[in-house]
């Protein structure tokens, strides 16, 4: 316990990160709440002198609002296929990484670049994979002069090419070139941590399945999996968490129109659709905010739940 | 199932790869274990017995030599196909299954023809478990046993497959002293109702001389004794195996022979002679003659000391002598005298602890029976029973034996 007289004292070492804090963190949080319930805020009007009442209005504007809806189905179709996707073959990389000696370390730096490489520029090398460069895109007569690496490597093993996210292209074709992205780019922190936990796994839990002579895929189903539980929740839980919030990986490779040429916010997402508000109602952008923190907390919530149940800690 | 161990060698590759230098863990180890008996590897910690058990698993290979179980040369052999069950330290018991999925994982892996039913699986389970009774606490996780529980469950998943050879790794040394006395029993009860041929390494000479049919002494990876633990006891091989058997430990004292006679403290001084070299060594000023001068002892002189017993059939020379603490007894007139520092009694019987300049440990217990009063003197005297008294060669710590009239 502090003596008072010396309290003072505390406060003033504290106070640094606590100015930090309330003035980045706490009022922009509170001020969300304020904004949100403020009926049409637009903080231009607010500067102009404008008031405005108390109201749920921007909530329910923002569910009636069509645009919402197909954002929140993009996110919720991403996350759902790429936070498995990546997990799985994280867990995969991982395993395979411990299991050998060799240029472990080298392929560990090799794994771990994504990590600290900018997602935009990925977004815009990954784009240029799948990009296909043409005379009048889409015509009918059109040359194309080169369709992509990607499409280079389907034609050669003699498959026709796709058109990934030019103009024209399916949804279902932009999905996979941003599943495929997404899932790159969140391997490498899932494998950092995936391979810790292995790491920390005591060596002679497989020296007794070895004396008992179990198989490979006995002992990486009921032994593995098992023991590396908490890994696999923690990196799920972040998975989802990061997936809701999904946004820099769409404008890396298609821009800030948020979808191919010719079909501007097809993949948008829920903070796209909250940056795309923020310009001149804020009220709708808090209140769209609010609502993707409170799908993000239930979703959470049923990780948690599930994990407890599954996991050993 | 008996196990021979024929030359057994294990060579680890050093890990400082500019000295090369390679660790012997364990050098050249011969020995026979006879079906259906209770083997304990002794030593302290670094002496190779823990690698000796794990090479014997098979979860390491050796550097050389051969193992056979029965006739059968498994040393090529996988851990799985050599029918042993294995005890780890720790016991690693996977924590995340129940008692009864720990004992069932060894089952439920076997293929083929050894595969079992459910039903024949959950029945082997209960009766390993009935074997070392913890069949009513089948539904427990590890975490929720105590570390004697944690061990039973370790010793039934290794029982629950019937191995040809049970192998315990320091299978006490995690539990608390009341406890290790009840485990230890209960393991040689185990053993003795299975019969399976059981090694188990210890570094604690009490456990492996309380339980074990034979007793294995090993020192940095060479096996110095083999043998019963009474009569490794009694006869120990050298300096090594008779200071590690024995609480309280052996009393060792510097001392010589004599005309057939044993002298405790003294002085030994080495007879040095020296030997002078010539050499010539080119050099640039011409050839040159360098003097090396080389010492050798050719022998010692002793003298003084406590004359304590005769000891027939030995040859002059100064020698390391062993006394046990059981080996003392107290008589005024007794040859042998000790400072007198404290006495500690004990019930059933006395500890006399003294010191004697002659002595090698700082200082010299003697265990007597409570029956004999030791006053408040200052010096004590004492006669040596020559069956508790062993010479050792001064330099190489080797046995001299003599006749115990």
């Amino acid at each position: 316990m502090v003596e008072s007289k010396h309290s003072w004292k505390a406060w003033i070492y504290l106070s640094p990160a606590i100015l930090l804090l309330l003035v980045f963190t706490v009022w922009p949080i509170i001020n969300t709440v304020r904004m949100s319930l403020l009926e049409g805020y637009s903080s231009m009007g607010a500067a102009g002198g404008i008031s405005y009442s108390f109201g749920i209005g921007n909530f329910k504007q923002v569910l009636e609002y069509k645009d919402f809806l197909k954002c929140l189905g993009n996110t919720m179709l991403l996350c759902v296929l790429t936070v498995p996707i990546s997990t799985l073959l994280a867990l995969l990389i991982a395993v395979c990484l411990n299991a050998i000696k060799p240029l472990q370390r080298l392929l560990q730096t090799i794994f771990f670049l994504p990590y600290v490489t900018n997602s935009i520029a990925i977004g815009m090398v990954f784009a240029a994979m799948f990009n296909m460069v043409g005379s009048a895109f889409g015509g009918e007569n059109e040359i194309i002069i080169t369709a992509g690496i990607i499409n280079n490597v389907i034609e050669f093993f003699g498959g026709t090419r796709v058109n990934w996210i030019n103009v024209g292209s399916s949804y279902i074709a932009n999905i996979v070139v941003m599943v495929i992205y997404i899932v790159w780019n969140a391997l490498p922190f899932k494998i950092l941590i995936l391979l810790g936990g292995l790491q920390s796994i005591n060596k002679q839990y497989y020296d007794a399945a070895k004396v008992d002579g179990t198989r490979r895929i006995r002992v990486f189903g009921r032994i593995t999996v098992p023991l590396l539980s908490p890994m696999l929740a923690y990196v799920v839980i972040t998975g989802f968490i990061g997936g809701f919030k999904e946004y820099s990986s769409i404008v890396g490779i298609f821009g800030d129109d948020m979808g191919p040429t010719g079909d501007p916010g097809r993949l948008n997402t829920v903070v796209g659709f909250i940056y795309d508000a923020l310009g001149n109602h804020q009220g709708r952008a808090s209140a769209a905010a609010l609502i993707l923190f409170g799908i993000i907390f239930v979703v959470t919530l049923i990780n948690l739940y599930v994990s407890k149940k599954k996991t050993h800690y | 199932m008996k196990v021979v161990l024929q030359n057994l060698t294990k060579i680890f590759p050093s890990r400082n790869k500019k000295s090369g230098e390679e660790v012997v863990a364990v050098s050249d180890f011969t020995f026979t274990i006879p079906d259906g008996k209770l083997i304990g590897l002794l030593g302290p910690s670094g002496c190779g017995k823990s690698t000796t058990l794990y090479m014997i698993s098979g979860l390491q290979k050796p550097t050389g030599g051969q193992i056979f179980f029965g006739d059968e040369d498994v040393t090529e052999l996988t851990p799985e196909n050599r029918g042993v069950g294995l005890v780890f330290q720790n016991y690693a018991l996977y924590p995340h299954m129940t008692v009864k999925q720990n004992i069932l994982f060894p089952l439920q892996n076997l293929r083929g023809a050894d595969r079992m039913t459910k039903e024949q699986m959950l029945e082997k389970a209960y009766d390993a478990a009935k074997l070392v009774q913890i069949d009513e606490l089948m539904d427990r996780k590890p975490s929720e046993l105590s570390g004697g529980q944690q061990q039973r469950v370790a010793i039934a998943r290794a029982l629950v497959k019937m191995p040809k050879v049970l192998l315990l790794d320091e299978p006490l040394s995690n539990l608390d002293a009341r406890l290790r006395l009840q485990t230890r029993e209960e393991i040689r009860r185990i053993q003795k109702e299975t019969g399976i041929t059981t090694i188990f390494v210890t570094h604690d000479q009490e456990e492996a001389m309380s339980i074990s049919d034979m007793i294995v002494v090993m020192k940095k990876g060479v096996v110095q004794q083999i043998g019963k633990p009474q009569d490794v006891y009694d006869d120990p091989a050298n300096l090594f195996v008779a200071k590690f058997l024995g609480t309280p430990p052996i009393n060792v004292f510097r001392g010589y022979v004599k005309d057939q006679q044993l002298y405790i403290g003294g002085t030994i001084t080495p007879i040095v002679e020296t030997e002078e070299v010539e050499t010539v060594v080119e050099t640039e000023n011409g050839p040159e003659t360098k003097v090396e001068v080389t010492e050798h002892i050719v022998g010692y002189t002793c003298e003084g000391g406590e004359c304590v017993m005769a000891v027939s059939g030995v040859a002059d020379q100064p020698v390391t002598v062993g006394v046990r603490p059981e080996g003392f007894i107290l008589s005024e007139d007794g040859p042998f005298s000790c400072k007198l520092s404290s006495v500690e009694v004990m019930g059933r019987d006395v500890s006399v602890v003294s010191t004697s300049e002659a002595s090698l440990n700082p200082s010299v217990r003697s265990i007597i029976d409570a029956d004999c009063k030791v006053s408040a003197v200052e010096t004590v005297h004492y006669t040596l029973k020559p069956h508790k008294v062993f010479l050792f060669h001064y330099e190489d710590e080797s046995r001299i034996r003599f006749e115990v009239k």
